[in-house]
């Protein structure tokens, strides 16, 4: 079990005050529960829904309630060079993400993450975490990353490489968010093993990166997931995992994860061009070893995850070898492709590690050409809240250039942080 | 050309059975998560084996005992691990340090354990740093200042008073949550507290022999431990609990030490020692390495025996050590 930055919202520096805090919501919702309205329709001028008017709650204007706020700075110096194509240096602030997290009540917490790239605001996460369930489950509801594998529950500039395996960027997307539900329950089996499952289901789980096709090929057709569909064509997405200790110092953890989309459309707007009725799965198995030193200082990680991604792949626009758009056809490619990746990562202190990571998968529009990616990266802490990398990373690609990058990235986390469990 | 309207509609087999899914692990997540059974013993989690120690010497044969961290790491990130959640999710009984020192690892997985018994505010949750006067409590709470010790300084283990309060703190939550025992516990109370103040006399001749005496920190783990026989901490590696130190910091932490003729720099194994022998190098100071939780050396087996051990090796260190001054038990 690795830790990853981020998920329920804890921070050393506030705990004392969280916890008083945490008292002082328990005792108002109690109240509220006793003084509360039967119906939300109320006689008097009071807000619809609204509590009783004289529960000791805060005004709108008091600071007492604010949520936790921390924002992560991502900043990246590369130079890049693309076979006969480009080469050159640049300095780009990558990615801000902006935290903001608290308890509702005893039994759920929220949390919204607003991220700023390539000149865009998006919103990532935005959503609660119901706790209060019996026993170890527990519900999430609105916005959130998806379960799947060990990395696409992170945002990117928590991974340990400076961009996500390239076989999660091209089967899954970049970042995997949906609106949805989701259940997870987990259970001790034995002393030592554990295992998890979660089963989500979403609006659209196409994915951010998915519509957009790979500089240089074919033009694509846009994918599209019904807004309104039965409730068998929601996406889904499921996981169960087993954790287990390898003597006293070691953990293995297997897991397997599938992200389904039973109904799906390719549109084409220049030609008007929109058909229905393709569906696409992928299917991951991962395996993760985690070694530490008794003194905590150093570690060994070292993982994979396979990936199937199988249905209907791609929707690829033949131009029939004229400009006019109006005789377009779209040709929609099915099958199964599959890609990996593999690391190995070495920390010697607290502070130091590095580590190589190979990536490969196989291309949607002809399952015999490949592309790959080997990642090597040395990361330094230069505090628990700033995060110095330096990365390499060759690119071969049998259907388009190689490209060599090297990179520097800085990385600051501001405010309060806390670390999750990563299963 | 567009085609939406005449979609055809699928078998719903497959969703009919995602929810026969759901439905079971629904089900299965209602179950009760432990038998209780009235002859079981207490199951008692401590977060480090100090704790651990009170827990079992005060709960006797009524409590069932584990400790999170092993006693050899560093207490600020502990490497969590499958059987830290799975002893918690079964606990009656959960004491912690408190004072943030767990903050980093521990919060999550207390949520994670679906533990009601043992949440903050619980009666099986016991924060055994409540009461105790911290030291070194920020004026202003900012990272600039440090991050690891924003509640004051967690590390009153290291406190030979400290044992005193965590045996209270773990006395108070045992007879909170099985009340029937109380007789017992009392009993085991005012055996470990004997044991204690027996104890705490030869430290305390051990100890007024440092006054004024000066020694440089790695991190602050050991500060109350100077601070009780009124020892100078004249520097500290780490400019701020938690911060690794800039070649300029440690050019600084020379200077002083070269400036006060400080001769013994105190840390702990996973401090960065590296940096500790090349500061001695350049000092001529003696780097002692000591453990910070019990279990974190051989020696270190239960808190009275790390204390006598620091005692010890401190006092060898200051060349104030005298033959008949250790524990009657070594
Ligand atoms: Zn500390």
């Amino acid at each position: 079990m690795q830790s990853t930055p981020r998920s329920i919202p804890t921070t050393p520096s506030l705990l004392s005050t969280r916890r008083l805090r945490d008292a002082a919501v328990a005792a108002l919702c109690t109240a509220g529960l006793f003084a509360a309205d039967a119906s939300a329709q109320r006689a008097d001028i009071s807000s619809p829904g609204g509590y009783g008017s004289n529960l000791g709650q805060t005004t709108r204007f008091d600071n007492e309630f604010n949520p936790a706020i921390s924002f992560v700075v991502d900043v990246i110096a590369d130079w890049v060079d693309v076979e006969d194509v480009e080469d050159g240096t640049d300095i780009q602030l990558r990615r801000i993400d902006l935290l903001i997290a608290d308890w509702i009540d005893p039994n759920a917490y929220a949390w919204v993450t607003v991220a700023y790239e390539e000149e865009e605001l998006q919103l990532d996460e935005a959503a609660i975490e119901y706790v209060g369930l019996p026993g170890r489950s527990t519900m999430r509801f609105g916005r959130f990353f998806v379960d799947f594998g060990k990395q696409m529950q992170a945002h990117v500039e928590e991974l340990r490489t400076i961009e996500r395996p390239l076989v999660l960027r091209d089967f899954l997307g970049e970042e995997l968010f949906g609106d949805g539900i989701q259940y997870d329950y987990w259970t001790p089996a034995g002393d030592t093993t554990m295992v998890r499952f979660s089963v989500g289901a979403f609006g659209d789980l196409s994915g951010a990166g998915h519509a957009h096709g790979e500089e240089g090929e074919e033009i694509e057709a846009e994918q599209l997931v019904p807004e309104r569909k039965d409730p068998g064509e929601l996406n889904f997405s499921a996981r169960a995992t087993a954790l287990t200790e390898i003597g006293s110092n070691g953990t293995l953890q297997v897991g397997g994860s599938g992200r389904f989309i039973p109904e799906f459309a390719f549109e084409y707007d220049a030609n008007d061009i929109y058909q229905d009725g393709f569906s696409n799965t992928v299917f991951g198995l991962d395996g993760t070893y985690g070694w530490q030193d008794d003194e905590g200082v150093k570690s060994f990680t070292t993982g994979f995850e396979f990936l199937w991604n199988t249905g209907d792949l791609e929707g690829e626009i033949d131009d029939m070898g004229t400009a006019d758009p109006l005789d377009d056809t779209l040709e929609v490619i099915d099958g199964t492709r599959t890609g990996y990746y593999a690391f190995v990562d070495y920390g010697w202190t607290q502070f130091d590690s590095a580590g190589v990571q190979y990536s490969a998968r196989e291309a949607a529009h002809d399952g015999d050409l490949s592309r790959s990616e080997l990642d090597l990266y040395y990361t330094r802490h230069l505090s628990e809240f700033l995060r110095l990398r330096v990365g390499v990373t060759f690119g071969t690609d049998d259907d388009g250039p190689d490209s060599t990058r090297a990179a520097v990235q800085l990385t600051s986390f501001v405010g309060p942080h806390g670390h999750g469990l990563n299963w | 050309m567009k085609t939406t309207n005449d979609r055809a509609r699928r078998p719903e087999r497959r969703s009919l059975l995602r929810g026969a899914v759901m439905l079971a692990v629904l089900c299965a997540s209602f179950l009760p998560a432990r038998a209780a059974s009235p002859a079981a013993p207490l199951k008692v989690v401590a977060t480090i084996p100090d704790l651990a120690d009170f827990a079992r010497r005060i709960g006797g044969d009524r409590v069932e005992v584990k400790a999170l961290s092993k006693g050899t790491e560093n207490l600020h990130n502990v490497h969590v691990r499958p059987s830290m959640l799975i002893a918690l999710t079964r606990a009656d009984v959960f004491l912690e340090m408190g004072l943030s020192m767990e903050a980093a690892w521990l919060p999550e997985m207390l949520v994670r354990s679906g533990n009601d018994d043992i949440q903050p505010g619980a009666a099986g949750f016991q924060n055994c740093s409540d009461g105790w006067e911290a030291i070194e409590v920020p004026d202003d709470l900012s990272r600039r200042e440090g991050h690891l010790h924003p509640e004051g300084n967690p590390h009153f283990n290291i406190d030979p008073k400290g044992g005193l309060q965590m045996a209270a703190k773990v006395h108070e939550a045992l007879v909170r949550v099985d009340p029937a025992g109380k007789e017992t516990y009392d009993a085991n109370f005012a055996t470990t507290k004997d044991a204690i103040e027996e104890a705490a006399e030869r430290w305390a001749k051990i100890g007024a022999k440092w006054k004024g005496r000066k020694v440089c920190v790695y991190h602050t783990e050991y500060n109350y431990l100077a601070r009780r026989y009124g020892m100078d901490v004249a520097a500290s590696i780490e400019p701020q609990p938690g911060i690794p130190p800039t070649p300029g910091d440690i050019a600084k932490v020379v200077k002083t030490m070269r400036e006060q003729e400080v001769g013994v720099i105190l840390t702990a194994a996973w401090s960065n020692n590296r940096q500790v022998k090349d500061i001695a190098r350049k000092t001529g100071a003696t780097v002692l390495e000591l453990p910070n939780q019990v279990g974190g050396a051989d020696w270190a087996s239960d808190w009275i025996a790390l204390q006598d051990g620091i005692h010890e090796r401190v006092a060898k260190a200051l060349g104030t050590w005298e033959e008949d001054e250790g524990s009657p038990k070594q």
